[in-house]
């Protein structure tokens, strides 16, 4: 007992010293970015409200941290975040509608900005940048102005699926095959953007017809293990070969394959794949609009969107004028279904309700 | 209104736990239960729950809820009396320590760290099923989720169990024995009768706990759906308060439903040990068959309960545990480096000051209801459980309604934490001092009050000693279920308040394992420190005054 407990706290001394080494150093590129940031000061840095902003974001952790960091070192506007998947982050902003949290909302596809604007949960802005932003990436009216853009993919385990005898998915109708029960990953369109896509890709690939799309996320549901509540998930599970193949974007794949998952491929769906424009807002009532709009302005800007690539976000910049990073998969290079967003947000609520009565908990 | 007059203090104790109960439960409660009601419009509307017994797949949600907490009860409860059985007379020296700190591990660490494990160790690619076995072992759905909620919850009926014995008088066993009962007559007859409110209060506890748990059925639960998982998922994805609520009213009823059988079957029965008469021996009745038996189950659940946690500080070391096993701390890095820091001092912060308050409300509601007459009391008892009864996810939601505008603006604020964990955790402190209370002949409090004492000096001098050990065990639960509770706090998040458990889930969920890990290993280390420093500072005491 006497060992027991010394392991434990030689442990938590490691932990604690561990701790305090870092905590001055933050995580390497953040602050390599942030410093960076602070030499280039290019960055179009407006007003600063009360000087310190908080953003609800939804991509992954270390983009949007990274992000707060170098927007606060570039801007001098202290920045917290908390990160919630694109459902969680429109039930957030309801739950908060009479006393918001947050100045913007910043990521996640534009279906959910569309809904959200739909239950007037924010409100337009246009930054100064939007006309330099393709209009096919902007709601026309400011309502949300797009960061990035990136195309859904398949997360396929080719190691796994060798140790099962089992083919390469070529398709959507594949994944919908028997052979491949309890070997898919997705999150739950509830509270994940990225699974909406494919629900809404879905819908798209049959002509808008409701019933068919159902009909065949209910023989999908039969190969789907669990549902994950973050997008990006599947792709590291199916990364570590708990299920073959994971739906997720495919820029989140690329980012599993570079932290060290190197049995995966990407694969994108012969019949045509869904697409994301990740959206930036500014929140109705927002505490602070001032910073925060300071912050949608500085997000478009050339220096903010080529950090996206130093935290392994390897979507494609909105803005034309930023680098593409050599990781990025080019969307032209891929055949896409034609996403109506504003179709898809109107909807989100009527097909999630349905989703989640009909096909999320039905035996399989 | 005899008794009121006869008793200022009861009167008064009343009055201030109605107006807790009332502000800081009954309200928020009445937000939500307004919902279940009322559409947007106030117009009544039962729709949603009519809707939810109407089609099969909600009501296969339903047995399957029950399913899990009646079998995770069960499970609970029996191991938990195992351990307290080994380590009260089975085990002795280092064996009984390692037994009690490896009963008491899975209490400090978030629920989800033990899914994780189970996953690293037992899931389709485990180190043990795949690598030691080459098993494909498939821990998604109720097997897995028994598994890792048997694991996570039997500390508490452990320490249920464990506080029970200590107070039982060997003297009554030696009794049994010089009149030549058996060992396992005296088992059967004398210690688990005595025992009973111990095995209705942890059945009901891990029941109620285990139809609450929410992270385990996200991570483990694979195609096996319970009410907690569907409730949340509507708020959350949907916020579709009505459906949630919808959800939870009938996640409520067999909550309820357990705790009135559990009233009814400890019933009267007197439990009278602590009698305040000297009693001397130690309480050895076990057969030797039988203690070999309870000690190689115990030291394998031990042993179990170690690999787990081993696993979790492997992959909290290593970069991806089971795919690249290169040692490293830029895990430890990730999580320190960014707000890592915060939510380690926020949630120990508000842990910390929750836990006290909630062991004391449940303590003096404890006393109101079992030693005073003041009339309803038995209400103070069930309005309390309520807390726990309620799924934590609805209580956080509740909260957040009712706390969103003014005059109660407390969004935001440390305050909406501190009464979401002292409600959530209150009534585990209730359960244990009523289960102490009851234990207590109440001659030793007329005793002080015949002697002139006041109610508030008999309290002090008299009961709170007595109790202490079971007032600790409170404590300790509430500020360990504090650090690691999930679904209460989910909704709650705001920047101002970091809560690692929705960093941790937040790391987990989007499969940063490591991260995860690490987080995990952090949050352990901070619970564990604070037990063993409580347990130094307080249980010798509390131990000494019991025997």
């Amino acid at each position: 007992m006497r060992s027991l407990i010394a392991i434990l706290s030689a442990c938590a001394i490691l932990v604690i010293s561990c701790g305090g080494a870092s905590t001055s150093g933050a995580s390497p590129a953040a602050s390599a970015a942030a410093s960076a940031a602070v030499a280039a000061n290019s960055g179009p840095c407006g007003a600063k409200g009360s000087g310190s902003l908080t953003i609800l974001g939804t991509p992954q952790e270390e983009y949007i941290q990274g992000i707060a960091k170098a927007f606060e070192a570039e801007c001098g506007i202290k920045t917290s975040y908390v990160r919630l998947s694109s459902g969680e982050a429109v039930a957030k902003l309801t739950a908060d509608k009479a006393n918001p949290q947050f100045s913007v909302w910043w990521g996640g596809p534009a279906d959910g900005y569309i809904a959200a604007n739909n239950t007037g949960l924010i409100e337009a802005y246009k930054p100064k940048l939007f006309d330099k932003i393709p209009a096919q990436y902007r709601d026309a009216n400011g309502v949300w102005t797009g960061i990035y853009v990136g195309a859904l993919g398949l997360a396929v385990n080719t190691k796994i699926l060798a140790a099962k005898n089992l083919p390469e998915p070529a398709s959507w109708a594949d994944l919908a095959k028997p052979i491949y029960k309890g070997q898919i990953s997705m999150a739950h369109p509830a509270s994940s953007g990225t699974a909406y896509t494919m629900v809404a890709t879905q819908a798209f690939l049959n002509n808008r017809d409701i019933e068919k799309t159902f009909a065949y996320l209910k023989q999908f549901h039969s190969n789907v293990l669990q549902y994950q509540k973050t997008g990006a998930a599947p792709a590291r599970l199916a990364g570590q070969g708990e299920v073959a193949i994971g739906v997720v974007f495919s820029h989140d794949t690329v980012a599993a394959i570079d932290e060290g998952f190197k049995d995966l491929k990407v694969v994108f769906p012969s019949e045509g794949t869904g697409y994301e424009i990740g959206g930036e807002a500014l929140v109705k009532n927002a505490p602070d609009p001032v910073a925060g709009k300071t912050f949608l302005d500085w997000a478009l800007g050339v220096r903010a969107q080529e950090l996206a690539a130093t935290f392994k976000a390897y979507q494609i910049p909105t803005n034309p004028d930023a680098k593409v990073s050599d990781k990025s998969v080019k969307l032209s290079s891929v055949k896409t279904v034609t996403y109506d967003f504003q179709w898809a947000g109107d909807n989100k609520k009527a097909i999630v309700d349905r989703f989640s009565n009909e096909v999320a908990p039905a035996p399989k | 209104m005899i008794a009121i007059r006869r008793d200022p203090a009861a009167a008064l104790l009343a009055v201030v736990a109605a107006a807790g109960i009332a502000l800081a439960l009954l309200y928020p409660l009445g937000a939500v239960m307004r919902e279940a009601v009322f559409d947007d419009r106030g117009v009544t509307d039962i729709a949603p729950i009519t809707r939810i017994f109407s089609f099969p797949v909600p009501r296969q949600i339903i047995l399957n809820t029950l399913l899990m907490g009646s079998l995770a009860g069960a499970l609970g409860t029996v191991l938990g009396f195992c351990f307290a059985l080994a380590t009260t007379r089975a085990a002795r020296g280092p064996v009984r320590t390692l037994l009690h700190y490896s009963a008491l591990l899975p209490l400090v660490a978030p629920p989800f760290a033990l899914a994780l494990s189970t996953i690293f160790l037992f899931g389709r690619q485990g180190l043990v099923t795949r690598g030691l076995f080459g098993l494909e072992a498939d821990p998604y759905g109720l097997s897995g989720l028994l598994f890792v909620q048997t694991i996570t919850f039997f500390p508490v009926a452990y320490l249920i169990f464990d506080a029970l014995m200590r107070h039982l008088d060997p003297a009554l066993e030696e009794a049994a024995l010089n009149l030549g009962a058996s060992r396992g007559r005296i088992m059967r007859t004398v210690v688990i009768p005595l025992l009973r409110p111990g095995f209705a209060a942890s059945f009901l506890i891990i029941f109620v706990e285990s139809l609450a748990d929410l992270a385990n059925p996200l991570l483990i639960g694979g195609d096996f759906n319970v009410l907690a998982s569907s409730a949340y998922l509507a708020i959350i994805g949907e916020f579709d308060t009505r459906k949630a609520v919808a959800f939870s009213v009938v996640l409520m009823l067999p909550s309820l439903i357990a705790y009135f059988a559990q009233r009814i079957w400890v019933g009267e029965s007197s439990v009278v040990t602590v009698t305040g008469k000297p009693s001397t021996g130690r309480a050895r009745t076990l057969e030797a068959r039988f203690r070999l038996a309870l000690l190689a189950l115990t030291l394998a659940v031990a042993g179990l309960v170690l690999l787990l946690y081993l696993a979790v500080v492997a992959g909290a070391f290593t970069k991806l545990l089971g795919i690249d096993n290169t040692v490293t701390l830029d895990n430890f890095r990730n999580v320190l480096g960014g707000i890592g820091t915060r939510a380690m001092t926020d949630t120990t912060f508000l842990s910390a000051i929750a836990a006290p308050i909630a062991a004391l409300s449940g303590l003096l509601v404890a006393y109101l209801v079992v030693r005073t007459r003041v009339p309803g009391r038995i209400a103070f008892d069930y309005l309390l459980m309520l807390g726990a009864a309620a799924p934590g996810i609805v209580l956080g939601l509740g909260i957040l309604l009712a706390f969103n505008h003014p005059p109660l603006l407390f969004t935001g604020s440390a305050a909406i934490f501190v009464i979401a964990f002292v409600l959530r955790t209150a009534p585990v402190s209730l359960r244990s001092c009523v289960a102490a209370l009851l234990q207590i002949d109440p001659s030793l409090e007329q005793a002080s009050a015949n002697l002139g004492a006041g109610a508030a000096t008999t309290f002090r001098r008299i009961t709170l000693p007595l109790v202490r050990r079971a007032l600790l065990s409170g404590a300790i639960f509430s500020f360990t279920r504090n650090m690691t509770t999930l679904s209460t706090i989910a909704l709650l998040v705001t920047p101002n308040w970091r809560i690692m458990t929705a960093q941790i889930l937040n790391e987990i969920d989007a499969q940063r394992l490591g991260n995860g890990a690490a987080y995990s290993c952090i949050l352990i280390a901070i619970v564990l420190v604070t037990i063993v420093v409580l347990e130094r500072l307080f249980g010798r005491a509390a131990v000494e005054v019991g025997a």
